[in-house]
């Protein structure tokens, strides 16, 4: 009985760790905060985008340098922009909030302390080519082109990749969309495989004009 | 207005010469003396007049396209490049312009950035179903 007892508390002391733990990114940021951007993430991609922008709206006031928290509440705007729930401002909200995350996350690395976390430069690449913003999407993936050896997987490398490519493609700098897409191909993406015949039949296009 | 007016004086000349014609006939019928000359007079007229109109349409000097909007085709797209004289035109928001040419110019249409846009829209659609393009919304930590 003893024993059980102190396997219980073992066990809720550790689930405690598991619900109370520190951010993982930021981790002066601790308990509640951190566990409730998990809640947000969640509902997010539950797309109960009202709850989730509810949830982090206080924290990012009370924390305007909470990074993981900016980044979300800027998902949750860009993806509630294209959900039924669409509210007027959340194209500019998004933008404003993924502007503000990258904002602290350089200013970190400015200052010696970098975020291990480098996804942030595709998810705007994107969000800013589905709002037909193609220049300002070429400047954020060519970031995160830049840290692709850093980024958590593989998918995320295809990623970037694939979205500069099209970026590329959009602007008829088919060379460099061409480059990039072998690159990815090489990784094992199956988008840009269809991507580079495309690009290399458009190029041609173009030289025998 | 101004086109109204010069058909109009265009249809009078026409009635004028046929009067002229139709009263020639009538006075060689009464084989009055002078009818031949009266005649002549308004053949003549007629000739030249015709010979106006075919010059006109061998040597045109100016011709006037308009190319209507079209909104539900373009809503989405950028406008065609237009170019005459080599120079580029801008055409209105709905495809809609106004474009006038001398004898020898050539107009060109380029739908290919059009062409290029709607590739790119498809691709970004079919980015957002597949794993290894689009956004990165399900690995942000």
């Amino acid at each position: 009985m003893k024993r059980l007892n102190k396997l219980t508390c073992i066990l809720l002391v550790f689930l405690a760790q598991i619900c109370f733990a520190d951010d993982p990114i930021q981790p002066q940021y601790k308990g509640a905060d951190a566990t409730a951007v998990d809640n947000a993430k969640n509902l997010r991609l539950a797309q109960r985008y009202n709850e989730s922008i509810d949830l982090l709206l206080p924290i990012v006031k009370r924390e305007p340098a909470y990074y993981r928290a900016m980044y979300q509440l800027a998902l949750a705007c860009a993806e509630r922009a294209q959900s039924v729930s669409r509210q007027p401002n959340d194209i500019e909200n998004a933008d404003k909030w993924f502007r503000l995350a990258i904002a602290e996350k350089e200013r970190l690395n400015a200052a010696g302390t970098p975020l291990n976390e480098y996804t942030i430069y595709n998810s705007y690449g994107w969000f800013l080519m589905e709002t037909g913003h193609f220049k300002d999407a070429e400047m954020s993936l060519l970031k995160g082109l830049n840290e692709l050896d850093k980024l958590p997987s593989v998918q995320s490398q295809q990623r970037v990749l694939n979205n500069l490519a099209i970026v590329y493609k959009r602007q008829g700098r088919f060379d460099e969309a061409a480059a990039l897409s072998k690159k990815a191909i090489a990784l094992g993406s199956v988008t840009a495989q269809k991507n580079f015949i495309e690009i290399q039949q458009m190029s041609k296009a173009k030289i025998q004009k | 207005m101004e086109t109204l007016l010069v058909k109009l004086v265009q249809l009078g000349a026409m009635g004028l010469i046929g009067f002229t014609l139709y009263t020639s006939f009538l006075l060689i019928r009464e084989s009055k003396r002078g009818a031949y000359k009266f005649m002549g007079f308004a053949l003549g007229c007629s000739f030249l007049a015709a010979g106006v109109e075919a010059f006109k349409l061998l040597h045109p000097a100016q011709i006037s396209i308009h190319i209507s909007p079209a909104k539900p085709m373009l809503a989405n797209l950028p406008p065609p490049t237009v170019s005459v004289r080599g120079a580029n035109l801008t055409m209105g928001e709905n495809g809609e312009a106004d474009i006038i040419l001398t004898p020898g110019d050539s107009v060109k249409f380029s739908y290919e950035n059009t062409l290029i846009k709607l590739i790119t829209d498809r691709d970004i659609a079919l980015a957002k179903s597949s794993n290894d393009a689009g956004g990165s919304s399900d690995e942000a930590p």
